[in-house]
């Protein structure tokens, strides 16, 4: 598989996987430089996706199984990177980035197709499903990785985060600031927690540090296009205070 | 009382995220629980082993509180460790 760069870093995928061949079109890269990550595994280390599947009782064809196992051995290597990867959907606006978070079902691709309607050309996609956060340059950011669920949104850019937003179904529309330590809990069930203690704490000091910086905003929201408009006025540090 | 072998706790913002580490990284990996406040130091005699009326008098000799109101925290406290099957008997 050619090398990939993906959150400002490249990554050398030993793998020859199908599914993955189909995605990183706009991730390849020419980048002669020593890879950051290196994906190169024992089948036994699939054994361990197929062995979770089991206990869920999931069964996926063998080349899901493998692609699985890139994602999850490229997001326990990111955590040496300042880097992390979180279960949500990332829009660009104005040149930051916000992310709504929620369990599946809940409606994240949908509200951020709500501002795609709303705001139009303004509003890009960075991930619909499982964006990656980096910090870079002593600012945390948010980038697209080839992993971008069943709608295929993503785009390969690193967008500076300003704006957590854990999703509720609601009939009316309404924004809250949350304590970032209260929210923690909710906040974790999003992001993916490596099985090396090592990563796992690397993601804990991360997550911390990005707390420190980036504001989390409880979001209750039906489908409509006012559900953005709604979220834009309270969440987008410009806007704050104008409506 | 005692809390099981092979968790830590790790900061993150104004609270700790309890980590499983070692041999529980995998089987507890679902495991989410964060622990604030006052949580810390009941946190850390249930490390070394007690009982609930050791945590609620220690929360009574450092805080002016009802013993009522006192216990009724530590219960729930000792309620969501044992959820998520952190405490052995």
């Amino acid at each position: 598989m050619p090398k990939i760069k993906l959150a400002g870093l490249v990554v050398d995928i030993r793998r020859d996987n199908p599914i993955l061949n189909n995605q990183i079109s706009d991730y390849i890269t020419d980048d002669a430089a020593a890879p950051d990550i290196t994906v190169d595994f024992k089948e036994d280390y699939i054994e361990e996706e197929i062995e979770q599947q089991i206990r869920m009782n999931l069964s996926f064809p063998p080349e899901y199984s493998e692609y699985l196992a890139i994602y999850r051995y490229v997001c326990t290597e990111l955590t040496r990177h300042s880097g992390f990867l979180i279960h949500g959907s990332a829009i660009s606006y104005h040149s930051a980035a916000y992310l709504f978070c929620a369990p599946s079902g809940t409606g994240k691709s949908t509200h951020a197709r709500m501002w795609r309607l709303a705001f139009g050309s303004e509003v890009g996609m960075i991930n619909d499903d499982k964006p990656v956060i980096r910090l870079i340059n002593g600012e945390f950011h948010a980038c697209g990785t080839p992993w971008s669920g069943k709608h295929d949104l993503d785009s390969n850019i690193c967008v500076p985060l300003k704006g957590i937003c854990l999703l509720r179904r609601s009939a009316v529309n309404s924004v809250k600031r949350l304590d970032a330590t209260a929210s923690l809990a909710e906040l974790f069930s999003h992001i993916y927690r490596p099985r090396q203690s090592e990563a796992y704490l690397a993601t804990v000091d991360l997550v911390g540090r990005m707390l420190e910086t980036c504001p989390v905003y409880e979001l209750n929201c039906n489908i409509s296009e006012q559900a953005a408009i709604c979220a834009e006025s309270a969440i987008v540090p410009h806007r704050q205070g104008l409506s | 009382m005692k809390l099981k072998e092979g968790f830590i706790l790790r900061k993150c913002a104004q609270a700790d995220i309890v980590v499983p580490v070692g041999e529980n990284a995998e089987k507890y990996r679902n495991v989410m629980v964060t622990i604030s406040g006052s949580g810390r130091m009941l946190w850390d005699m249930l490390k070394e082993g007690c009982e609930r009326e050791d945590l609620v008098n220690r929360m009574l000799e450092k805080y002016d509180v009802e013993r009522s109101v006192v216990e009724n925290d530590i219960d729930i406290f000792i309620k969501k460790l044992r959820r998520a099957e952190l405490i052995d008997d």
